[in-house]
């Protein structure tokens, strides 16, 4: 296998290498930490490298596979895990000089949940400080760069996990997600990645944004590989308050079973203010290819859409929630724009939370209903392609409505993958909502149309 | 119904926020008031765009997982 090709290979075909023996877990291990050498001094995705863990890693898998004793998919499999992960032994930031020195005494259970299923780490990947939001001037760390074009950021807050995936320098990866910070990433990276159900996924050991509002799940270059990946991860777990005993089905068993027939609904309403033209157009091409593929495409109204916006009260007010006693006692350890708007949530009232709340309830009343109607709704991801440094590291650079955050408000899974390409050569992206638990529709629709498009094929000029 | 978002909303202003901040005993720097004005307004509009009395809904929580019994993974 050519170079470039392993960097890029997917879950499955690193799988059959493996127990074919013509690649070793080793091999591959070397080639992405030899990668990560020549490429990160320019994208600065990594905070921290766990080279020797992962070579040790490695080879038991290497021993593992030798005994023919393990069936994982993802045994031998490099990974690389956003640093607001806790990583027993390993220093976890959360992107913040708060936690510069924290080590944790264990594994966050997704993390736990990867290693025993084989995977071998590669390191810890930058975030925004506290997962919060999009960059923002005063953040400790030097921020990622976007492999389609480094004076662009890769989305965030799971900025490293976009830039490494895209970059070759990783097979698989973790996000977390608040307002979209696992599917802003995957579309401004060119990547797949995937918010599951609230509950789906644990949360424990994840440094909180939003009790709310946070989810964790997987990234990765295509939308087999989040289902390999959903596959270890999902499940209940006692030690995450929010996490569901709803069984876990099998993730990968129905990818390609198609989509004829399947009813696709698509909010004209809200998704589409300000989008951007060739969002627009990339957009309506893919409802072409949706339609070509079987699907029944109709469009659907959400009475309460306009609400979603409040999503920005329910975090800010957690936010402060969490961070009051750091804010009041060591302000100057927070990054300066972050604490302002950290502070931000300490100024609404316990009615507006409230009220918030209570749109929530009636967004996600809504959402059910319009989900009796059709199997999935497909949206862009974000209105348009990354917006470059220059734009976001100005203090007042807006908040800006999400397409992402209806889903968080709603606890449903949505799936973001590539669907086009601007002019200038930045990624575009195709989200896929689905029912509460029912992710493996929602990747079977995009397994779908990656099947049929090629634009997760395509590699950055790094 | 939840209003439409383009009824008249009122916008807090940055005398509102300063007088926020006093209830709060909080303290943001003078020039990065409007920042947190503007972060704030656009949190709230849609909150403010609803009138209240006429959301039935009255449970905040998202309960569609509520009395689910299946088993561990």
């Amino acid at each position: 296998m050519a170079s470039d090709e392993l960097h890029y290979a997917t879950i499955r075909d690193l799988g059959e290498q493996f127990r074919r023996r013509t690649l070793s877990p080793l091999e591959l291990t070397e080639a992405l930490l030899a990668r990560i050498e020549k490429l990160d001094p320019r994208l600065h995705a990594f905070v921290t490298l766990t080279a020797e863990r992962a070579r040790a890693e490695a080879r038991a898998a290497e021993e593992t596979l030798r005994r023919g004793d393990n069936a994982s998919p993802l045994l031998g499999i490099p990974v690389a895990y956003k640093d607001l992960y806790a990583t027993k032994g390993i220093r976890t930031t959360a992107g913040s000089a708060l936690l510069e020195s924290w080590i944790p005494e264990a594994d966050s259970t997704c993390v736990a949940r990867l290693q025993e299923a084989g995977c071998v780490m590669l390191g810890k990947l930058i975030t925004h400080e506290f997962a919060f939001g999009i960059q923002f001037p005063g953040h400790r760390f030097r921020p990622a760069r976007n492999p389609w074009n480094l004076e662009h950021i890769p989305g965030g807050s799971s900025s490293g996990s976009g830039a490494a995936l895209a970059a070759g320098l990783t097979v698989g990866s973790l996000g977390s997600d608040t307002g979209g910070s696992i599917r802003g990433p995957a579309a401004f990276s060119g990547i797949a990645g995937l918010k599951p159900t609230y509950g789906r996924c644990s949360r424990a050991g994840v440094v909180t944004l939003s009790w709310a509002l946070d989810h964790t799940g997987p990234m990765a270059r295509s939308v087999e590989d989040c289902a390999y990946l959903l596959q270890a991860l999902a499940g209940y777990d006692p030690a995450d308050p929010a996490s569901s005993h709803v069984s876990v089905g099998d993730y990968t068993v129905s990818l390609r079973d198609g989509i004829r027939g399947l009813r696709v609904g698509v909010p004209r309403a809200y998704f589409f203010d300000g989008i951007n033209g060739e969002m627009e157009r990339a957009f309506h091409e893919t409802l072409g290819v949706l339609r070509a593929l079987g699907a029944n495409v109709q469009d659907v109204e959400i009475p309460s859409i306009g609400a979603a916006m409040a999503f920005l009260v329910i975090m800010l007010v957690e936010a402060f929630a969490y961070h009051e006693r750091d804010l009041r006692e060591r302000p100057q350890l927070y990054g300066d724009v972050l604490r302002e708007k950290l502070l931000a949530g300490g100024l609404l009232r316990g009615s507006e939370y409230v009220q918030a709340q209570r749109l929530r309830a009636r967004l996600s009343q809504d959402m059910a209903a319009v989900l009796t109607t059709v199997d999935v709704l497909v949206t862009p991801t974000t209105p348009g392609p990354a917006p470059s440094f220059d734009m976001v590291l100005t203090p007042d650079f807006p908040f800006a409505r999400s397409n992402m955050a209806p889903f968080n408000m709603t606890g449903l899974p949505a799936l973001a993958v590539p669907c086009g390409f601007t002019t200038a050569g930045l990624p575009l992206s195709l989200q896929i909502a689905g029912r509460p638990f029912d992710e493996a529709t929602v990747l079977r629709v995009g397994h779908a149309y990656e099947q049929a498009t090629d634009w997760h094929r395509r590699r950055p000029p790094v | 119904m939840v209003s439409a978002m383009s009824d008249p909303i009122h916008e807090l202003t940055v005398s509102e926020v300063r007088e926020r901040l006093t209830a709060a005993g909080l303290r943001i720097d003078e020039e990065r008031l409007d920042m947190v004005r503007v972060l704030l307004n656009t949190a709230l509009a849609s909150v403010r765009a609803m009138d209240t009395r006429a959301l039935k809904t009255l449970e905040p929580a998202v309960t569609f997982d509520a009395g689910a019994d299946h088993g561990e993974r």
